[in-house]
């Protein structure tokens, strides 16, 4: 068996007083879409923040693609999220003054890429998406699923190795939520992306191939794969 | 399923033969389950002797056990009915799930481990069930989602039940 | 990363444009004050300039006859009289040997400047008797008046045309052969006469002096001057007034920047979660900040130019101003142009410090303030949102 991509072990963190994790493991191979449930407040969306390089423990480890990234620094760490990963999450993720080719080209923009390519590959992205005719839209000016349809192809635009996706449904309705889901898992096995999902809806967490759930800051692992 | 007034309002959209009948049958509601030409026609004659059927004349070029059944107005007026009429809102509190849940805290097993278990395997079919969906036609997706929000509320039972699981234990020790 | 900021500082929609016009507008109002408090304190200097030539007895005194009152009786020709007071070897000999004493071979002349007023309002004067052909020239004339001719100054010379000789035109003997150039007074209004005299008519006047040339020291910068004002204390004044006035431009400006800041921290939020480093944001923030600054530095020179004709007259020495006094010197201009946009941008770093931190802002929009943080910087936080409130 091959090494997981992510692996986090004992990870803790707590925000002042209020411990969130206390010593979750969670492992995640390659390739596979994992959701992360668990009654709200049980530290779901603080252990993806963690996998993610967006928080850092305050202690344990966490490990991706075989490199210790818990204690990266704030610059190396906005680089691999950069570079590694995309983000879909509820809402407000648009940034409200750009349009929405700019919200996707934005990650390529950051990386460096000259703005005509960075556009233009951004646009191949909107009649996968069903987005077509919208390119020129601020996020003001799109529905609910639109704009996570727009921040998906934004998550998926660099071509992470991770999508970490936490509640991406979670502000649509039951049909716009179950589009968003399809295209979400059907563009990530197309490209192999590996897909952190955290979600308290069950008919969410059944689009993934295995799920974790969280309580008390502690994650346990219930179901092998799928395949 | 209620095979006969399935039947009736396969009927009323139209006169059939009994191998049509079927074919739509099998088709719409069988799910895997196709229904035998057997119980079709014991269906069939049934309905004739209560009067809701009636066999038409044959066609022409027709064999002789091609019949086509036809709906009478007895028959359309049970059909509509049935059609109107919401069925039971039963909120199936005996549940097998229930049974287990109480019998393991009133013999002091693990009911937080069958609880998990059962949630993992109600999972499990969900994934299936969205598979089918993510795959199949409208008619599948639509069948597999009225599972699936059933699997999902059963999970959510089992969620709020394992998290007052001591509360239910004192509750079912205290009796 | 530049240019994105400047997209996002100009593509808002109405919404963010309308906070760029006040920002913009904000920074143009304090620039306006800005620029028109260095303009008057400029104003201030070249007034005071304007009466130099009046302490010329003062401070150029070649003799001190008997029973006159020029108290600094030095014969430092070279010093300019500027701080030098009273160092000057009161040579006895002075008037025998005028032409060593004289500077560039000017012919000295009797020099008498008084006060006198005409309806309550000060009017200065000037009697001058001239020993040769070859005198120092006073500031606003074509030539010095020789004796029974004399110059008035426009205001002067309107008053003495509309009221009787003996009211006011009779103080001045002989008759009028000019009117002083501006150059020549401390303001346009001003009440001046520059009276041609014969030396036997000036020696016998109390406080009249033998001088070698005009004075042109700033009185600021002259000890002995008795006309004119020390300046610094009305650039001190200036300098609060003006301080008082941009204290709530300020304000302001923070204002619109907490109005802008919850969208400000969405959006730098969301670079943050896609891979923005706190560099990036920091340039993003700092060029759109710059883009209000650079637009509210060009308009303000508006209310700049709007201000000044009130400034001129607003008397704040006493006297108005000429218009052409209240102008900016180059560096001025330079400073204002770069330092208010630099400090617009400094002040959108540090007004983006927590932010910079976290690119959760999207999701975790009430974060509990950490304890330990200084008192100071709750009382400053507080104090920027209270507009709100």
């Amino acid at each position: 068996m091959t090494d997981p991509l992510i692996h986090a072990r004992q990870v803790t963190l707590a925000f002042g007083e209020t411990p969130a994790l206390r010593g979750a493991d969670l492992a995640v191979d390659e390739g596979e879409i994992l959701a992360i449930m668990g009654p709200s407040g049980s530290g779901k969306s603080t252990l993806l923040h963690c996998l993610a390089g967006i928080l850092a423990p305050d202690s344990g480890e966490i490990h991706f693609d075989g490199r210790r990234i818990d204690h990266l620094g704030e610059q190396e760490r906005s680089t691999l999220r950069r570079d590694s990963f995309g983000f879909v999450f509820q809402f407000g993720q648009l940034v409200p003054e750009l349009t929405a080719e700019e919200n996707v080209a934005l990650p390529l923009l950051l990386g460096g890429a000259k703005r005509a390519a960075a556009l233009r590959q951004a646009r191949s992205w909107f009649p996968k998406l069903g987005l077509d005719g919208l390119e020129a839209r601020r996020s003001g000016e799109l529905s609910g699923g639109q704009a996570q349809r727009v921040a998906l192809a934004r998550g998926l635009v660099a071509e992470p190795r991770v999508l970490f996706a936490d509640e991406p449904t979670g502000a649509l309705d039951s049909l716009t939520g179950e589009q968003v889901m399809d295209l979400l898992v059907g563009c990530a096995r197309e490209q192999g992306t590996t897909v952190v999902l955290v979600t308290h809806e069950a008919r969410i967490a059944a689009y993934a191939d295995r799920e974790a759930i969280v309580r008390d800051g502690r994650a346990t692992s219930l179901s092998g794969r799928l395949t | 399923m209620s095979v006969p007034l399935t039947l009736l309002g396969l009927l009323e959209r139209e006169p059939s033969h009994g191998y049509d009948l079927k074919r739509d049958y099998d088709a719409f509601f069988g799910r895997g389950k196709p229904l035998p030409f057997g119980q079709v026609y014991a269906t069939l004659g049934r309905l004739a002797r209560d009067g809701k059927v009636v066999v038409g004349e044959p066609e022409a070029g027709d064999g002789p056990d091609r019949k086509r059944y036809v709906i009478t107005e007895t028959g359309a007026t049970e059909f509509e009915d049935w059609l109107r009429e919401p069925v039971a809102a039963e909120p199936h509190l005996q549940t097998v799930l229930f049974s287990k849940v109480v019998l393991a805290l009133m013999l002091g097993r693990d009911a937080e481990h069958y609880l998990d278990t059962q949630r993992a395997a109600h999972l499990q079919r969900m994934r299936e069930l969205t598979e089918v969906k993510r795959s199949g036609s409208l008619v599948d997706a639509l069948l597999a989602d009225h599972g699936l929000f059933h699997l999902e509320s059963d999970l959510r039972w089992i969620d709020l039940t394992t998290a007052r699981l001591d509360a239910l234990a004192a509750e079912v020790a205290k009796r | 990363m530049i240019r994105l900021g400047l997209r996002l500082a100009v593509s808002g929609g109405r919404e963010a444009l309308v906070r760029l016009a006040i920002t913009a507008g904000a920074v143009a109002i304090g620039v306006g004050l800005l620029l028109t408090t260095l303009a008057a304190i400029n104003g201030v200097h070249a007034q005071n300039d304007r009466n130099a030539w009046f302490n010329t007895p003062f401070v150029h005194s070649v003799a001190a006859p008997s029973g006159t009152s020029a108290s600094g009786g030095g014969t430092s020709a070279s010093g300019g009289g500027a701080g030098a007071s009273g160092a000057g070897a009161a040579g006895g000999a002075v008037s025998a040997d005028r032409e060593a004493a004289g500077t560039g071979g000017l012919d000295p002349m009797w020099w008498l400047t008084r006060r006198d007023t005409v309806d309550g309002q000060e009017l200065g004067r000037v009697d001058v008797a001239l020993t040769g052909p070859r005198a120092d020239l006073a500031p606003g004339v074509p030539r010095m008046p020789g004796p029974g001719e004399y110059y008035l100054s426009p205001a002067l010379a309107r008053m003495v045309d509309e009221r009787p000789p003996a009211e006011l035109g009779d103080r001045f003997p002989g008759h009028r052969i000019g009117i002083l150039g501006p150059e020549a007074l401390p303001a346009p209004d001003s009440l001046v006469a520059l009276v041609g005299r014969t030396p036997q008519e000036l020696t016998a006047q109390r406080g009249a002096a033998l001088v070698d040339r005009v004075a042109t020291t700033s009185p600021d910068r002259c000890a002995d001057c008795v006309v004119g004002i020390k300046s610094n204390g009305v650039d001190l004044i200036l300098t609060v007034v003006s301080g008082a006035l941009v204290f709530p431009v300020l304000i302001l400006i923070g204002t619109a920047t907490r109005l802008n800041a919850a969208r400000r921290e969405q959006r730098f939020a969301a670079m943050r979660l896609v891979g923005a480093t706190p560099r990036q944001v920091s340039v993003v923030s700092a060029a759109e900040a710059a883009v209000a600054a650079v637009a509210g530095v060009a308009v303000g020179f508006l209310p700049f130019l709007a201000l000044r004709s009130t400034v001129a007259r607003a008397r704040l020495t006493g006297s108005r101003f000429f218009p052409s006094d209240l102008s900016l010197t180059p560096l001025q201009i330079l400073g204002v142009a770069v330092g208010v946009p630099l400090a617009a941008a400094v002040a959108a770093r540090i007004a983006l410090r927590r932010v910079q931190i976290s690119p959760l802002g999207v999701t975790r929009r009430v974060t509990p303030a950490p304890p330990g943080r200084g008192g100071w910087c709750r009382w400053w936080r507080g104090w920027w949102s209270w507009p709100r409130s």
